[in-house]
């Protein structure tokens, strides 16, 4: 077996990235670009994935030495740590939505979203003992490598298409969502939430349904992440990470999968991704400023020349009846009977 | 004996230090059409949010066929059969026309996290009689041709009748129209008149917060009058209409 190198290693990695972006633009898309629920908080969600996958596959801390010290530490059989942080990302959601999206308008749930970023990165860092602080979980061991050798470019690829399975099973369901009743009513709410009550929408409730559904797809996008990348840690998760999610939806088209897929290929993956492969023609810390730079520009230009993004949300065209005798029977009998 | 539709008994709500509705008490019979009328600032606007659900009462009653629901939140009281239009037009701009109607039917299965992605066959033949029903409401408006479009593109008058429409499609029992003929053009005015008319004559209990007397007298069985937070007077639109509050507020200008 060949050594992953050269243009395969490089395919390989933005290959995974661009997976693990569009799952995570996905789900940020079902929240914001239907719901309407701005979520800053969106990169915790991917985190708590991230440290949870690392968590049940690293084993106990003992086991490596004790050279890195975390709460737990499990060595389950793939693919059980990515479902386990999967339900994890969903959980959570729970207690965060309970405090940061009840009774409070909606540019308020984003400041509370904000501040949750911060206070998460700030406990992580500030109690080692949890998720070993700053230095952060590393040694998570590659899912199955011991079929294949994780070094291998056979491997690369077989991870690769673990991430493709993730992110078609992630884009048909919420593409399946987001065209179902329950995707109107989210999309009502996200249009005029007072009328939305009016005609008898919980908002509550489906505010609470895409955030913990959105949180449980942003978990698995970081399970995904931690065990190619096999180590994770608070750098990776600073709070204007999710601003290249919200620049990735802006510029691919709020409100439909095809927009994700496209500003997830573009902003994360080629802009912030790509840019750390170019070769370095100035100073790195330089260089890495730039990205976000370059992410403020692209934001700005987006909604001042393109606010409905490259792909816009797809008008819902539905068909008149087939016959009027049915729609008669079904509509007009039954208005006059009510 | 008619049925009582809505009864609303010692209702307040204090807005800053000011009694917006200090002590309304009315009841309307099922069937019946009410006009609510009165000069600016007399608490009308608030009075229909109470009934509604957008606000709450500081104390008072008010019951939709007998139940108490004084303290439910809106959309809950839009499930009992209470369907309401708001002063300034609230379409769902990037909805189509149709959706925007059938965003008011219920449907518990597509509604689900589960029934949305599991058990579309069922609820697609749902979604497909909502449909019907509401093209059919279209033809009846007459704006079949935009059933297509998004309803942030309309006219101010089309977002009117979009909204009574999307009152109208979850069959409610008691329907609470605030100005529907503000900003509307006068032969829309004088269409919408005649579709409220027709409403009434199906049956459908109403209660119209309305400026435009000619409507007022044309639709309204009976007329509330409220001024300073009270309700000053009630009866017929000839007898009202005679009373200082309604000469000083409409007709002296």
């Amino acid at each position: 077996m060949s050594v992953a190198t050269g243009w395969e290693f490089v395919a390989i990695t933005m290959l995974v990235y661009l997976g693990v972006n569009l799952i995570a633009c996905l789900g940020l898309n079902l929240q914001y670009g239907t719901a309407g629920v701005l979520n800053f908080a969106f990169i915790v969600f991917q985190a708590a994935g991230a440290y949870v996958a690392a968590l049940f596959a690293v084993g106990p801390s003992s086991s490596s030495g004790g050279f890195q010290t975390y709460v737990g530490g499990w060595d389950f059989p793939f693919p059980l740590p990515w479902l386990v942080a999967t339900i994890t990302g969903a959980v959570i959601a729970v207690p965060i939505g309970l405090v940061g999206l009840r009774r409070l308008r909606s540019d308020y749930q984003a400041m509370v979203m904000l501040v949750v970023s911060l206070i998460a990165t700030t406990v992580v860092v500030s109690f080692p003992g949890f998720l070993n602080g700053s230095a952060g979980i590393a040694l998570v061991p590659p899912p199955l490598g011991t079929l294949l050798n994780p070094i291998s470019v056979q491997y690369g690829w077989l991870y690769v298409g673990l991430t493709a399975v993730c992110c078609m099973v992630v884009f048909v369901l919420v593409s399946a969502l987001a065209r179902s009743p329950l995707g109107r009513n989210w999309r009502a709410m996200r249009e005029n939430e007072a009328v939305a009550i009016a005609v008898g929408l919980d908002v509550n409730r489906l505010r609470m349904l895409v955030f913990v559904v959105g949180g449980a797809i942003a978990a698995l996008s970081g399970a995904v992440l931690v065990d190619f990348i096999s180590a994770w840690s608070p750098d990776a998760w600073l709070y204007p990470e999710t601003f290249a999610f919200f620049t990735a939806l802006i510029v691919g088209g709020l409100g439909n999968s095809m927009g994700a897929l496209i500003g997830a290929v573009l902003v994360p993956t080629l802009l912030l991704e790509g840019v750390t492969l170019l070769p370095t023609f100035a100073n790195p810390t330089v260089s890495l400023g730039l990205q976000w730079v370059v992410i403020g520009v692209v934001i700005i230009a987006f909604l001042w020349f393109r606010p409905q993004g490259i792909v816009p949300e797809r008008k819902t065209v539905i068909a008149p009846p087939d016959n009027t005798a049915a729609a008669l029977a079904t509509g007009h009998k039954a208005q006059e009977a009510g | 004996m008619a049925v009582t539709a809505l009864e609303v008994e010692e209702l307040r709500r204090k807005l800053g230090g000011v009694d917006a509705v200090a002590g309304v008490s009315f009841s309307v019979a099922e069937g019946v059409t009410a006009g609510l009328i009165g000069p600016n600032g007399a608490g009308k606007s608030t009075l229909v949010g109470l009934i509604g659900g957008t606000q709450l009462p500081d104390a008072g009653t008010v019951r939709l066929f007998g139940d108490d629901i004084s303290r439910l939140p809106a959309w809950q009281r839009s499930r009992l059969g209470l369907a309401r239009t708001f002063q300034i037009s609230g379409e769902f701009a990037r909805l189509t026309v149709l959706e925007n109607l059938m965003v008011a039917c219920r449907d518990k299965t597509g509604e689900t996290l589960w029934g949305a992605l599991f058990r579309r066959s069922r609820w697609s033949a749902i979604e497909r009689a909502h449909a019907d029903r509401a093209w059919e409401l279209l033809e009846r408006f007459r704006l079949e041709h935009k059933a297509n479009e998004y309803a942030g593109l309309l006219s101010g008058g089309e977002k009117r009748l979009v909204e009574i429409m999307r009152g109208l499609i979850s069959r409610p029992r008691l329907l609470l129209l605030d100005e529907p003929l503000a900003g509307v053009n006068p032969t829309l005015r004088e269409e919408i008149t005649e579709y409220l008319w027709s409403l009434r004559r199906d049956g459908l209990t109403m209660i119209i917060v309305e400026h435009e007397l000619e409507a007022v007298e044309r639709l309204c069985d009976t007329v509330l009058v409220m001024a300073n937070g009270r309700l000053v007077g009630q009866g017929k639109y000839s007898e009202v209409i005679e009373m200082g509050e309604v000469v000083d507020a409409y007709i002296k200008g």
